[in-house]
């Protein structure tokens, strides 16, 4: 099979699917067996085109990369994009992600949306996003990852809004969709500025370019920040995070895929895919370490006193999304790509952990009400165990892996500095708190679950993802164990050197020591942290209470999330809805009311005709002609 | 001037425009001849599209002349030609729409087809004039076939007071236009633009008098295309002309209107003077706003789509900026691509608020399209890819039209024009979506709606929703045939 055939294949199956159910099917059809099957098919298609193509990748005789030239997109005046697509070291692993864990979801998905109304709908949307998604990490030119990332943006806004009948739902939905758009402008200026530095916008001749750092504040930091700033509307990343928690509104499926897994990863991934570039422009990644790192922390803070099981994983996210941009802002791209991989992982188990968990409690999503669970949810609950153990970072998990060498990194790396360690240290011990908290409310302890509600297991095609997902985020970290680690047991770290083809990291300079020190600082931290949550909410649930009392100010802004959403509101959305009022009533109805009755004599001159109008719109409107055409007069005689 | 007779060859290349006001006249002339009863309805709309379709075939059909005919007053080049095509499928779309429309289908529709043909006519003339007596010619042509049309409207009061409104500031702008000729005419000595071109950009460095007639000229067409500060009758307009006349004054006579700028651009006109080229660039930014911003806060359909085409035009004039300063031909290709897919995606959008108006402007209130994305899977789906595709969301062809412009303006080094364009591209995503958002997410009435009879329209909403697509993934395909047809006259 050639190249193409198989990209051609990993690209369109997902496409094909969501034309038959999105055309195909008939919108009121509630034959979620059907469409979910076809939607299934469609990614599981897909899932081994990418692995074949990552097969060749690993292979032999393993060719650098492997291409696919399609059509020439656009071509006007300089400026090229194709239709081409490519699979190399970087977007090898993204796509294995994206159709892996893509397909298991899609599997979920059926058990979990066999009362919905409209199946169809939601499966041509979720296969629609595969596509967009795979486009976005395979463009071989900034122009088409544009055309993924708004695409999968286009998803996740239609897949959020998807119950529509609930108005706050469809509100979730447009402030993704408008603070999305922020973080897009800010990508479509940098591409611009790109293109104007560079002439191109293809990854390949990017990156034979040699850049000079650039230490001050030249085009080409101007360019990488906007491109952050693109990257923090699609990462929700401070302060464009605000879209992220109300994105819980859609689907849990959705969220696990969409909002964990791969979309809000984007912003990581495009930081990756032009590591070289973000390299020359140190004030670019001070930025996006220090961004990084205050999310991180600032998110968990939020997280630990949320009560809706989804939105303190929504916060968790937000907070991990942090982790893997302080690992590329310190210039371990690397270990940014290794967070992404095995986050995704944990991550997309634990949404469809808790997914199950709402679907066996009859659509019940505060914590306040579980408790007890392990037991009547005993597949749900192992495996979700599974995914606490790896975010918390216990040894040999995946997580553990990941988060440590971001955290190394951060203090060995010169671009990383000992406060940023330290703020990544306490994001590290706030997840174990409310990780705990999590899991302690939900499913050990005395049950508080209410008594007309029969819990049940969830049926098999949602528990087999999980078991696998389960199994991934044990060993999924064991490909990249850290050298001062593998060197005693003589494992080499297959990550690294996976990566280095295409990635180069800032050299990260420590002893053997000092790694084993923080190493262990990070886990007993943790490990403490979490054994204060399993013990206040497991054994002293009015100890808790006390301290509520005690700090109820802090508690209080905590859990109103720091009112970051009101300021918005406030500051930004108001004033813009005053500021078109004004525009419409003032400078198009009513502006010239007063002084019209001043000016119309010179209007008037044109002929009293005018004054046969019912109202006197015809006059504001003259006397705009007449005061626009005087004004550019004026500016053309005044020298 | 030399005076030479004209010879039959180039006579007929008048053939197309001659041929489609006689089909204008056909329709009417049968209503006269029997009684003054309309011909039915099918039959005038079956006259006007075999004319129509005629007319296409024998623009293609005579070739192309690549400098100036009938003593340099019109030429018939690849643009003229691309740009007829367009007007004529815009036309033929527009009687469509009439066709469907409850506001227009049961009433006056010889008369209405005449109307229409007209003032294609007059777009024809505007599409191939070099002169810019002949542009005015063709402008009035054009526009005193509107004023009729829009108070033709079924109901009375709101289609009267449009029509009044849009023929006064009309008219005003037309003497203001004609008055910029003039200067123009008095410090060159001719009107003939590719001309004009030879020295225009001397001229435009030390004449006031010259700089004062080319901003006149700016103004002129700048009311049509609702610039800001003379957009203010946009929404009005629109508002309350019958709606398929709504879509053809949006598509055809923005189309038209920036081809006349364009010409403008490749003829030197705003080459050379700073202070016109800043004038220009404030009017880009401001018309944008104004457009924008004004729109984020109504109610009804009909002018969303008006503040929208304002701001449109916002972005169109940053092409022609852009075009202007070095005549760049990369910028002015852009900017008749933009004109070109805008006209497409705004044909569908005004398509299906046409197949929902009800009687007595009816159904055009936003809340009227709570759930029509379910009762209505077809026109919901088409009216999101045109909703979308206005805001610019790739892969629609919006997209590509807006960066095109853009990336042409980066390139003649208009970088603040462009983030301010990107700025308010991100500000319009809200009106746009909003639309969407209640198609899909409100609760529908329990009211049916039911489109009889409406099969034209729909056909318009299916064809430019697939063009919207394809045009979008497959640019090239109208980039490159404008690429070769906007060429600079002057230089042959």
């Amino acid at each position: 099979m050639t190249d193409k055939f198989l990209i051609a294949t990993m690209l369109l199956s997902p496409l094909i699917g969501f034309l038959i159910n999105g055309l195909l099917v008939n919108y009121n059809n509630k034959s979620y067996l059907r469409s979910g099957i076809v939607a299934t098919v469609a990614a599981a298609i897909s899932f081994l085109a990418a692995a074949t193509l990552f097969l060749k990748l690993l292979g032999v005789s393993a060719p650098e990369v492997v291409k696919a030239h399609f059509f020439e997109w656009i071509n006007v005046g300089q400026f090229k994009a194709n239709a081409a697509f490519v699979v190399d070291h970087i977007s090898g692993i993204m796509i294995l992600i994206i159709t892996g864990v893509g397909t298991l979801i899609h599997l979920y998905s059926i058990g979990y949306m066999s009362h919905d109304e409209k199946p169809a709908k939601y499966f041509s949307y979720l296969n629609l996003f595969l596509f967009n998604m795979l486009i976005l990490v395979l463009g071989d030119n900034l122009l088409l990852l544009f055309v993924g990332w708004e695409g999968v943006g286009l998803c996740s806004y239609l897949l959020i809004g998807f119950w529509f009948t609930d108005s706050e739902k469809a509100k979730a939905g447009m402030k993704a969709f408008v603070v999305n758009r922020i973080g897009d402008a800010g990508f479509i200026l940098g591409l611009f500025l790109i293109f104007i530095l560079f002439k191109t916008v293809e990854f390949e001749e990017l990156a034979k370019l040699t850049y000079a750092p650039e230490l001050g504040w030249g085009l080409l930091t101007f360019a990488t920040m906007f491109l952050f700033i693109g990257a923090t509307g699609k990462s929700a990343q401070i302060p464009l995070y605000v879209w992220l928690p109300d994105a819980m509104a859609g689907p849990t499926p959705v969220s696990a895929l969409i909002h964990a897994a791969t979309m809000v990863t984007a912003g990581v991934y495009m930081i990756v895919r032009l590591n070289f570039m973000f390299m020359a422009t140190p004030n670019t990644m001070m930025l996006i370490a220090t961004i990084g790192a205050l999310t991180a922390v600032f998110a968990a803070s939020i997280g630990l006193f949320q009560n809706d099981i989804k939105k303190i994983l929504a916060y968790s996210t937000v907070s991990q999304l942090g982790y893997m941009f302080l690992g590329v802002g310190v210039g371990a791209f690397k270990a940014g790509m290794f967070h992404l991989m095995t986050h995704a992982f944990f991550k997309a188990l634990m949404f469809l952990g808790a997914g199950s968990v709402i679907h066996g409690m009859h659509e019940e999503q505060d914590v306040r009400k579980m408790g007890g669970l392990s037991k009547k949810m005993p597949i749900t609950y192992l495996t979700f165990l599974f995914g606490w153990l790896a975010i918390i970072g216990t040894p040999l998990f995946s997580g553990f892996f990941s988060k440590d060498e971001i955290l190394w990194k951060t203090f060995a790396s010169p671009m990383g500095s000992k406060f940023l360690w330290f703020l990544g240290v306490l994001g590290a011990a706030l997840t174990a708190f409310y990780m705990t908290r999590l899991m302690a409310l939900t499913f050990w302890g005395k049950s508080r679950v209410d008594k007309s509600v029969h819990v049940h297991e969830s049926p098999i095609v949602m528990t087999l993802p999980l078991v696998i997902l389960a199994v991934l985020s044990l060993i999924g970290g064991w490909v990249g164990i850290p050298e001062v680690i593998g060197h005693i047991f003589s494992i080499p770290n297959g990550w690294e050197h996976w990566l280095s083809k295409q990635v180069v990291d800032a050299a990260a300079h420590g002893s053997h020591l000092e790694e084993w020190l923080t190493m262990a600082t990070s886990v007993i931290l943790a490990g403490c942290s979490a054994y204060c949550a399993y013990f206040i909410y497991t054994k002293k649930a009015d100890a808790l209470e006390k301290l509520k009392n005690q700090y109820g100010k802090i508690y209080n802004i905590i859990s109103n999330k720091y009112y970051i959403d009101e300021l918005y509101q406030k500051t930004i959305v108001v004033p813009l809805v005053l500021l078109s009022k004004w525009f419409w009533s003032f400078v198009d109805v009513k502006i010239v009311d007063r002084t019209t009755y001043l000016l119309a004599d010179i209007v008037r001159g044109a002929g009293s005709s005018l004054r046969l109008m019912v109202n006197g719109n015809v006059q504001q409107y003259a006397l705009y002609i007449v005061a626009g055409m005087v004004a550019v007069l004026v500016v053309i005689l005044t020298r | 001037m030399e005076f030479t007779t004209l010879s039959i060859a180039e006579s007929l290349f008048l053939l197309p425009m001659t041929a489609l006001f006689l089909t204008a006249c056909i329709p009417i002339t049968l209503k006269v001849l029997n009684k003054n009863i309309e011909p039915s309805n099918r039959l005038t709309l079956s006259i006007a599209t075999v004319g129509i379709i005629v007319v296409a075939v024998l623009t293609k059909l005579q070739g192309l002349n690549p400098s100036p005919l009938f003593f340099g007053a019109l030429i018939f080049d690849k643009m003229a030609q691309e740009i007829n095509h367009t007007v004529l499928a815009i036309t033929l779309f527009t009687l469509f729409l009439s066709y469907s429309n409850v506001n227009t289908k049961e009433h006056t529709l010889a008369e209405h087809v005449f109307l229409v043909l007209s003032s294609a006519t007059g777009m024809m003339t505007l599409a191939s004039s070099t002169d810019l007596m002949v542009t005015f010619v063709g402008l009035e042509l054009m526009s005193i076939a509107l004023y009729v049309l829009i108070a033709l409207g079924h109901e009375q009061r709101f289609s009267k007071e449009a029509a009044f409104k849009y023929f006064i500031l009309g008219s005003f702008a037309s003497a203001i236009f004609l008055f910029g000729v003039s200067f123009i005419f008095g410090v060159s000595g001719t009107t003939q633009m590719h001309v004009i071109a030879n020295s225009a950009q001397s001229l435009l460095t030390n004449n006031n008098l010259f700089i004062i007639g080319v901003g006149m000229i700016i103004i002129g067409i700048g009311f049509k295309v609702s610039l800001f500060p003379f957009h203010a009758w946009t929404p009005d307009v629109y508002q309350g002309a019958p709606t398929p006349v709504s879509a053809f004054m949006a598509t055809g006579v923005k189309l038209v209107m920036f081809a006349a700028f364009i010409r403008l651009a490749m003829d030197n006109f705003f080459n050379g003077s700073t202070k016109l080229n800043l004038i220009m660039q404030i009017l880009a930014v401001l018309t944008m706003f104004a457009g924008n911003i004004s729109a984020l806060v109504q109610e009804n359909v009909k002018r969303i789509v008006a503040y929208s085409s304002v701001a449109h035009a916002g972005y169109m004039f940053i092409g022609i900026i852009a075009a202007s300063q070095a005549s760049s031909l990369d910028a002015a290709t852009a900017t008749l691509f933009y004109v070109i897919i805008y006209a497409v995606m705004n044909m569908g959008a005004f398509a299906v608020i046409s197949i929902f108006e009800r009687q007595n402007r009816d159904g055009l209130n936003i809340n009227n399209y709570a759930g029509i994305g379910f009762k209505k899977p077809f026109l919901g789906a088409a009216l999101s890819i045109f909703m979308l595709s206005l805001a610019g969301m790739p892969p629609m062809v919006g997209f590509i039209g807006k960066f095109y412009v853009f990336s042409s303006a980066i390139q003649e080094g208009y970088l603040w024009l462009t983030i301010f364009g990107v700025l308010n591209s991100l500000v319009s995503a809200y009106y746009y979506l909003r639309v969407v958002v209640i198609m899909y997410m409100k609760e529908p009435s329990d009211e049916e709606i039911k489109t009889p009879g409406a099969w034209p329209a729909k056909a318009v909403v299916a064809i430019t929703a697939v063009l919207t697509i394809i045009f979008g993934i497959m640019s090239q395909a109208i980039y490159r045939p404008s690429e070769k047809s906007v060429t600079k006259i002057s230089q042959k």
